[in-house]
């Protein structure tokens, strides 16, 4: 594969973490006295406020409609980006001339699409999507 | 060369099977969430194959990435679709306390 | 390819990895607790031998790439498993995000950088948390006495069975023409290029997906605010 082979780097670190976290719970394993779990190691907090209940309660409806808000913010971000690293390329082309034959429409585009973006905000925010009540 | 179609036609295969798991989980399970994570998985089983016959035909003379934009909408999109959908169906477990899938049929003619 | 020494340290790796996995399973386990410390050797010789065979065979080379190959489909079609069959709707979601994460692994060995960055940031980290509070606002979670499966069972495997055995049929008898090979040059930038025809070539439909997006929130704020 091509592009494989750096991401092989990737994959040594990940591993080699892994390999790190077992040895060293594998030595703690060798040297610790046997572990004696009763009732008080066994709380969430050992030294700190008793935890009530049970973390699988329901929640309230406005994380859901921030999760929304956050969702959609984050797809558009990802459509921009790609914009953003090729910038350069499509607004001033390889030997820096001033614009491109797609060099405006791409910046107007961007715009455009920005424009649509702030609409959304503009809606949320009247709405008190994002504000915290 | 050959780990290149290695992976592409294995990667067919692999695309299928998740289809058809996706499929198995959309016809068998009654829970909407869970339907709906099925329909994720069957999105995913395309966007993996879009991308691998991009990947296989990706050469000198023809160096465009078109399979790799379509995954792109294609995710894009279902995070709309899925902003609206789950926007449903807590609409739905909103009303009622246990949502069947076979209980909503108010819509049916 | 496949010399002597590469099999031997492939080998080499998957014994090493199995035999440190189990191993610290089974010490994890409080009825191997005698033979602990005849484990945690063990465990410590599988991570080193893993190590070893993968330092030994971090190079382009085909079994990397098959064992890639395989992990990545071991997570696929472990997590869609898992997520059809889980009893639990938040189990179900978490199998869903393995499965996920081996896409986004399976996108890098076929070229595509960016959308295993987009597979992570979108479906991972923004698709999933939606799904989780989904789940987390509209249920208890532990008192989930729903009938699971529909009884027509039996004929969703049939319809499931045809519709693999003619997409397996169409993959065995599609004659992939072999093209050549790319150099890592024309490639070069992934993510730039993805920018570069996402603005020359699908200019419209990157305004329309804008439109779809708000279109998406302000119906889905709609449907959830509380009025």
């Amino acid at each position: 594969m091509i592009t494989t082979g750096q991401y092989n780097w990737v994959a040594l670190f990940l591993l080699g973490g892994a390999c790190v976290l077992g040895l060293a719970f594998a030595l703690a394993a060798l040297y610790r006295p046997a572990a004696r779990p009763s009732m008080l190691k066994r709380l969430t907090y050992e030294s700190g406020a008793r935890a009530l209940g049970d973390a699988l309660l329901r929640f309230n409806i406005r994380f859901y409609i921030l999760a929304i808000v956050f969702l959609m913010f984050d797809v558009d971000v990802i459509f921009i980006f790609p914009w953003a690293v090729s910038f350069r390329l499509l607004v001033f082309g390889d030997n820096n001339i001033v614009f491109t034959p797609i060099g405006p429409s791409a910046l107007t585009e961007m715009f455009v699409f920005l424009g649509i973006l702030i609409i959304g905000w503009a809606y949320a925010y009247r709405k008190g999507a994002l504000e915290w009540v | 060369m050959s780990d290149m179609s290695v992976v592409v036609s294995n990667s067919l295969f692999l695309s299928a099977v998740l289809f058809t798991i996706g499929v198995l989980g959309v016809m068998i399970r009654r829970h909407p969430v869970i339907i709906f994570m099925c329909i994720e998985l069957m999105l995913n089983a395309a966007n993996l194959a879009l991308v691998a016959f991009n990947d296989y035909h990706y050469s000198k003379a023809w160096p465009a990435l078109d399979g790799q934009v379509y995954a792109f909408m294609v995710i894009a999109i279902a995070a709309a679709e899925v902003a609206v959908g789950l926007a449903i169906i807590v609409a739905l477990f909103k009303r009622r306390e246990r949502v069947d899938v076979d209980e909503i049929n108010l819509l049916r003619g | 390819m496949a010399t002597p020494v590469v099999i031997f340290f492939s080998y080499l790796l998957v014994a090493g990895l199995l035999v440190g996995v189990s191993s610290l399973i089974l010490l994890a386990i409080a009825r191997f607790r005698p033979y602990r410390r005849f484990l945690a050797t063990l465990a410590v010789l599988g991570f080193v031998a893993f190590v070893w065979g993968m330092c030994a065979l971090t190079q382009p080379g085909y079994r990397l790439l098959v064992c890639y190959f395989w992990l990545f489909t071991a997570a696929v079609v472990g997590g869609g498993v898992g997520c059809v069959t889980m009893r639990n709707v938040f189990h179900a979601a978490l199998m869903l995000i393995l499965s996920l994460l081996g896409v986004a692994g399976y996108f890098i060995l076929v070229n595509a950088e960016f959308l295993a960055m987009v597979q992570v940031i979108i479906y991972i980290g923004g698709i999933m948390v939606l799904f989780l509070f989904g789940i987390m606002v509209s249920q208890n979670i532990i008192g989930t006495q729903l009938k699971q499966n529909t009884p027509q069972s039996p004929w969703a495997a049939i319809c499931a069975g045809v519709l693999f055995m003619v997409m397996f049929f169409t993959g065995l008898f599609m004659t992939l023409k072999p093209t050549l090979t790319v150099t890592p040059d024309v490639l070069g930038n992934n993510t730039g290029s993805v920018g570069w025809s996402l603005m020359a070539t699908y200019a419209l439909p990157f305004e329309v997906a804008s439109v779809l997006l708000l279109m998406a929130m302000l119906g889905a704020i709609i449907l959830v605010r509380k009025d």
